[in-house]
C-alpha cells in the first residue's frame, strides 16, 4: 500500500497532457469503495512551498517575495526607515572579511547574549535560518553572506548582529528579484513578461544563458526536477500542480497512454526497477 | 542527467579566470612549481584529455562566480547576481 499525502508539481508541455496524467494517477489512487478519485488538479502553478512562480509566455520566474514579506513583517522591518540610501545595498560590505573574523561575542545562553538579542530584537539563529531558506530558494547572491555569518552563530558579536540585519535589509531592497528561466519556445497561452532580455553591460560576452547551458541547479537542492537543467524546461514548458487528499491507495500498474509514454517514459526508471520496488 | 533522459550535448565548459591554471591543464607538463601540488588534483588533466571538460578563459571582471566566494561592492554584486539569476 502507498500513502500519498503531499502536493506535487508536474512539468509538462501542455494542459491536456497534465489532465491525462492526473486521470491516470487518480484512477490508480481510487479505492473500490470511493466514487471519485481522491486527487485534484489545481491548474497552473502559482506558488509552491512558499515559492512564487510567475509564468509568462517567454519566461518562468521563481521568487519568494511573499515569504520575504512575511519574514520582514514578523520582525517589523517591512518599511525602510526615512533616509533611503542612494546606492543599492550589498549583503556584506567589501571589508567584511577582516572585520567579521576579529570579533568574538558572548556565547549563547549567557546574560550578555540575551542583552544583545534584546538590543537588536531578533534571535541570531532564527533570522539566519530564515535567510538561509531565501538563499537556497531564489537568492543565490546572499549565499556568501549567510554562510559566512553562520560561522559565528555560537558566539555572535554585536557586529555580527548588525551585519545579519543588513543582509535582511538588502533582501528587502531586492525583494522582487527572482530566478528567471527563459523559454526556448514561446507559449502563447500565457501572458507575455516584461523582463528585459538585453544585456546591460555592452562588454559582457555571450555568456551561457539558461537556454543552452546548465543553470544554477547546484544552488537549488530542494527542486531537483523543476530546475535540474534548462533542457528539461525546453521539453516541458508549463507546470501544473496537483493536491491529492490523504488516502490509502493500492499500487496497480496500468499501461500508460501514448502521449504520456512519449513524454514521460524517458524520465521514469527502467521497468525492471519499478517491478522490483513494488510495495507488497 | 543522462539517467533522466537528457544526455549532455558536448563537453562541459569550465570557465576559469586564471590563465596559468588553464595552461597547466592544457599543456600537461610538470613545472618546477607545480610539482608541489598533490597528484590527485591532476585528475582534471585526464578529464580534459578524455573530452569530459573544456577549459576556457573568462576575465576576472565578468566572472559571476566571484559573487559566491567574496564580498563585493554594489556594482559588481548587482552585475553578477543578476547574471546568475538569469535577469540578463
Amino acid at each position: 500500500m502507498l500513502r500519498q499525502v503531499d502536493d506535487f508539481a508536474v512539468a509538462c508541455p501542455n494542459e491536456d497532457l497534465a489532465k491525462c496524467l492526473y486521470a491516470q494517477i487518480g484512477k490508480a489512487l481510487q479505492l473500490p469503495s470511493e466514487d471519485t478519485p481522491p486527487f485534484k488538479c489545481l491548474n497552473l502553478i502559482k506558488d509552491f512551498n512558499g515559492l512564487d512562480v510567475a509564468q509568462h509566455s517567454d519566461a518562468i520566474k521563481l521568487s519568494c517575495e511573499k515569504y520575504m514579506d512575511r519574514v520582514l513583517t514578523t520582525h517589523g522591518w517591512s518599511k525602510p526607515s526615512p533616509p533611503v540610501p542612494s546606492k543599492p545595498s550589498v549583503p556584506l560590505p567589501v571589508d567584511a572579511v577582516t572585520s567579521l573574523y576579529v570579533h568574538q561575542g558572548p556565547p549563547e545562553n549567557t546574560a550578555e547574549h540575551a542583552t544583545l538579542v534584546a538590543k537588536y530584537g531578533f534571535a541570531y539563529r532564527t533570522l539566519l535560518g530564515e535567510l538561509l531558506y531565501a538563499c537556497v530558494t531564489c537568492w543565490p547572491d546572499i549565499g556568501y553572506a549567510t554562510i559566512t555569518l553562520s560561522k559565528f552563530s555560537t558566539c555572535p558579536h554585536d557586529h555580527h548582529f548588525a551585519m545579519l540585519k543588513k543582509v535582511a535589509k538588502c533582501l528587502r531592497a531586492t525583494k522582487d528579484w527572482g530566478i528567471i528561466y527563459r523559454r526556448s519556445h514561446t507559449d502563447t497561452s500565457l501572458p507575455p513578461s516584461n523582463f528585459i532580455c538585453s544585456t546591460m553591460d555592452a562588454e559582457l560576452p555571450d555568456f551561457p544563458t539558461v537556454d543552452t547551458q546548465e543553470p544554477v541547479a547546484f544552488l537549488m537542492p530542494y527542486m531537483p526536477i523543476i530546475c535540474a537543467t534548462a533542457d528539461l524546461l525546453q521539453a516541458m514548458p508549463s507546470y501544473y500542480v496537483a493536491a491529492p487528499s490523504p488516502t490509502d491507495a493500492k499500487h496497480s500498474p496500468s499501461p500508460l497512454p501514448a502521449p504520456l509514454k512519449q513524454n514521460f517514459l524517458p524520465l521514469l526508471p527502467p521497468r525492471s526497477l519499478l517491478d522490483t520496488c513494488e510495495p507488497s | 542527467m543522462t539517467d533522466l533522459g537528457f544526455p549532455p550535448k558536448g563537453p562541459t565548459v569550465l570557465c576559469c579566470d586564471n590563465q596559468s591554471a588553464i595552461n597547466m591543464i592544457n599543456a600537461r607538463v610538470r613545472t618546477e612549481r607545480s610539482r608541489h601540488i598533490d597528484i590527485h588534483h591532476f585528475a582534471i588533466q585526464d578529464w580534459k584529455e578524455s573530452g569530459a571538460i573544456v577549459m576556457e578563459f573568462i576575465s576576472g571582471v565578468i566572472n559571476p562566480s566571484d559573487d559566491l566566494t567574496k564580498p563585493l561592492g554594489w556594482v559588481l554584486h548587482d552585475r553578477y547576481a543578476r547574471r546568475v539569476m538569469g535577469h540578463y
